[in-house]
């Protein structure tokens, strides 16, 4: 048996028990014989554990089974994929520490994989399933939505535009590749390769419109947000072959911060 | 300090007790904070507080950078306090320089003894603290922002820390000094309390002070930021207690 109370908004230092009462759970500490919140959230009693912890309105993410996340593929082993946590599918914070996660070759398709290398390349970045978070986190890229959403060219690194099903063709030398593609392939704002801190999707206050509009599959109706990645990507000239346009039209003069002077 | 020429000295303190702005001893200036007003930042918060206005963001636990700061039993809490070139009368040279590098030091171990820095190691958080309008007492409207913002960012922490200014103006110890008090009075002594515990987390003093007159205006000092911790409550309520269930109704609207 366990409870949250929705209605009750508790915030760090409100006490929420004894120490007789409770055992200190998630997002709370005990002081002096007393539970206190850590976090802005709603508490959540436990009657069976007899604990007592907050669910927070923001939360920095933590993995639990069934969590969505962005990953991106380090390593492939003969039966394994080695990955880095970037962040959370559903709220698109930067999970913290990126810890590695595994894909097992038996986790990576609903059919049979003969060959790992043939389904991911390093650098593509993945939407995956948590099915383990503690000690080590354990991934699985089984289902529709599940699997590359953002690849690059493995001979020219280009960015791989979706044909259809399984198959991708570089934007850049027109080479065709093969992935495990998600239904949401190219539909967020795809990672730079650097690891630059939260990449994946809007944030949790843009999350429930996203939900809405972003079932639509490959951006007929983009987020301006993602739109706008697309199209500074381009600028860094990794869009294609053309010419990079000038940053900055030459002799211009006194920069702007001789206005000031 | 202290020896500014007499004859340029505004009269701080009437002959009724209230001081420049009409304000007793006691009374804080009107204090306004707003929380969460920034989308890309994973918390923030904007104080209003007299003619102060600062903005706070939180970013993390994420890498830290540069890298050679990083520890591995715990996060590293960076903070960078800035004011802008527009924030004082006279135009504020931009960027670092002592003073911003010293309050930004001092917020980060404030903060850091009030979050639960074990929690994630190997990482950093990161609060960002910018001054658009300053009138004394900005160090302490940068700690109270600053609080709200983590605690917008869901950043586990013991408590929110208000923080308040106490200085000597004619003589006298008063509340939450202004500009001119700040620059014409005898003393001014920010501080940052965790009103949990009663533990103070930021303290500096400039002037000059008695025994009895600093006992005096750190316990005025603690019921300041009492009334401030109460501010910043209701700030996250009113943020949140109303859009977490109706967060789909806004969205649709």
């Amino acid at each position: 048996m366990s409870e949250t109370s929705e209605e009750r908004l508790v915030l760090p230092g409100d006490l929420l028990g004894t120490a007789e009462e409770y055992v200190p759970g998630r997002g709370t500490y005990e002081y002096n014989g007393q539970v206190f919140a850590a976090l802005m959230g709603h508490p959540h009693i436990d009657t069976q554990n007899k604990s007592v912890s907050v669910r927070a309105i923001h939360e920095v993410p933590h993995l639990v089974e069934g969590d969505l996340v962005y990953v991106r593929v380090e390593e492939i082993k003969s039966a394994m994929l080695v990955t880095q946590v970037l962040s959370s599918a559903r709220t698109g914070r930067g999970v913290p520490g990126n810890p590695e996660g595994t894909v097992h070759i038996s986790k990576a398709k609903e059919s049979y994989v003969e060959e790992l290398s043939r389904e991911f390349a390093i650098g593509d970045v993945l939407k995956a399933e948590v099915l383990q978070g503690y000690p080590v986190v354990k991934l699985s890229t089984q289902g529709p939505e599940l699997g590359v959403v953002l690849g690059r060219c493995t001979e020219c690194h280009g960015i791989l535009a979706h044909v259809s099903g399984n198959q991708l063709v570089c934007s850049r030398c027109g080479r065709r590749e093969q992935r495990k593609v998600s239904s949401e392939y190219g539909g967020h704002k795809g990672g730079s390769s650097e690891s630059e801190a939260p990449e994946g999707a809007p944030r949790e206050r843009e999350h429930h419109r996203r939900e809405r509009d972003g079932e639509e599959g490959d951006g007929r109706h983009r987020h301006p947000r993602r739109e706008g990645g697309f199209d500074r990507r381009h600028e860094r000239g990794e869009g294609g072959p053309r010419e990079r346009p000038p940053a900055e039209p030459a002799g211009e003069g006194p920069g702007p911060s001789d206005l000031s002077g | 300090m202290g020896s500014i020429g007499a004859k340029d000295v505004p009269q701080l303190l009437d002959a009724n007790g209230r001081r420049i702005d009409g304000r007793g001893l006691e009374d804080l200036r009107p204090l306004r904070i707003t929380a969460g007003p920034l989308q890309q930042a994973e918390g923030s918060a904007f104080v209003e507080w007299g003619d102060n206005k600062v903005m706070a963001a939180v970013y993390g636990p994420r890498e830290v950078h540069p890298r050679h700061l990083q520890q591995t039993t715990k996060a590293v809490v960076q903070c960078k306090y800035n004011m802008a070139a527009f924030s004082v009368d006279e135009r504020k040279r931009p960027g670092l320089d002592r003073r911003s590098q010293e309050i930004s030091k001092v917020i980060a171990e404030a903060f850091e003894s009030v979050l639960f820095v074990e929690e994630y190691p190997r990482t950093s958080i990161d609060i960002y603290i910018e001054v658009l309008q300053a009138n004394a007492g900005t160090r302490c409207a940068g700690v109270v922002a600053a609080s709200v913002a983590l605690a917008d960012a869901g950043i586990p922490m013991v408590d929110l820390v208000p923080a308040v200014a106490v200085g000597k103006v004619a003589g006298t110890i008063v509340l939450d000094l202004k500009k001119e008090e700040d620059n014409y009075g005898e003393a001014d002594l920010p501080m940052a309390l965790v009103p949990r515990s009663g533990r103070l987390v930021l303290l500096q003093m400039e002037g000059h002070m008695t025994r009895d007159e600093l006992k005096r205006s750190l316990d005025l000092g603690v019921t300041g930021c009492k009334k401030i911790y109460e501010v910043q409550k209701q700030a996250l309520r009113d943020r949140y207690a109303v859009s977490a269930p109706s967060a789909g109704a806004e969205v649709a609207a």
